[in-house]
């Protein structure tokens, strides 16, 4: 288990990000979009693929057992964004390609065996995955369409349930 | 000669109690649905209650809640409605606050503050508690067991 409890909302966060990122780097069609850590503000518009961003975990709830550490329920909203230097390529297809593919990554055991670097406080993690770090995907919900700005930009997001362990 | 008996049963207590706890019951829930609408509100009330700032300034604290205001239409657009018996709804009024929809998810320019699904996070499982104690009150009142009838 190497998340920190007093770390635990960032080293979710991070586990995540490097998850999706692992995914992004070999696997197509990840290999056509963008992981962004946090909410993709101003300045990383610039990119130039579909952004999957990864925002902030919120804790929802403590599990007790007796005899043992209590664990937390989290969710985290993970969302597609097609915008920017490319304005929208792909449109809103390549969007819901996304957003179906998260969904399909949290909804399936396959997510367990996928396995990613990642580095919490001092310590790096390599070749673990998401069961290694004491994390479980309970469920996930969506896409949700989220209305924008432009008319070319397209954004949508889905929330990932999970319980964390320490 | 025929040898005949006969054994009463009088249910009528019983089916009092049966419609003592269902009356119990639809009034828990209400009440249980009412107090989950009303501590939603005052939550969101809340994250929508910072400071006030001045039009074309930004932010002090941008995408943290709770939400700065400006002329204060969000923080005084959040409504509450039943739907019926067993629900009930926490919203935005759109013609009060038509902006609500950026402000909680964000922009390219403006970050996120999710003042809706961050109070839902965070008062669910008091919500959840309170409701369900409400109704095991109400049916034990009522005379029945609750972790029979709800198998809690």
């Amino acid at each position: 288990m190497a998340i920190r409890r007093k770390y635990s909302v960032s080293d979710v966060q991070k586990v995540i990000h490097a998850l999706i990122s692992k995914l992004i780097s070999a696997t197509s069609p990840w290999t056509s979009w963008q992981a962004v850590y946090g909410y993709p503000e101003g300045e990383v518009f610039n990119f130039s693929k579909l952004l999957v961003y990864v925002d902030t975990p919120i804790k929802t709830g403590t599990l007790t057992h007796q005899g043992g550490r209590p664990a937390v329920t989290m969710e985290i909203v993970l969302g597609c964004w097609n915008s920017g230097g490319d304005e929208g390529t792909g449109g809103v297809e390549e969007c819901d390609i996304a957003a179906g593919h998260l969904l399909d990554l949290f909804g399936d055991v396959d997510v367990y065996s996928t396995q990613f670097t990642v580095t919490l406080g001092a310590t790096t993690y390599t070749n673990k995955t998401l069961y290694d770090h004491g994390i479980i995907v309970t469920g996930s919900t969506g896409p949700r369409n989220i209305p924008v700005e432009d008319p070319l930009e397209y954004r949508r997001e889905v929330t990932v349930s999970l319980i964390v362990t320490f | 000669m025929a040898i005949s008996s006969e054994c009463r049963i009088d249910f009528t207590g019983w089916e009092a109690k049966s419609t003592r706890i269902k009356y119990a019951i639809s009034e828990a829930v209400k009440e249980a649905i009412d107090y989950g609408m009303d501590e939603l509100s005052r939550k969101v009330t809340q994250n929508l209650g910072g400071m006030r700032h001045k039009a074309g300034t930004k932010s002090p604290s941008p995408g943290k809640l709770p939400v700065t205001m400006i002329s204060g239409n969000l923080h005084q657009a959040v409504r509450h409605k039943r739907i019926d018996l067993t629900r009930g709804a926490v919203f935005i009024d759109k013609n009060k606050a038509p902006y609500a929809v950026h402000v909680h998810y964000g922009t390219k320019k403006m970050r996120p503050r999710r003042f809706m699904s961050d109070a839902v996070a965070e008062r669910r499982e008091a919500i959840i508690n309170r409701q369900r104690y409400l109704i095991k009150l109400k049916i034990r009142r009522a005379g029945g067991n609750p972790s029979e009838i709800l198998g809690l």
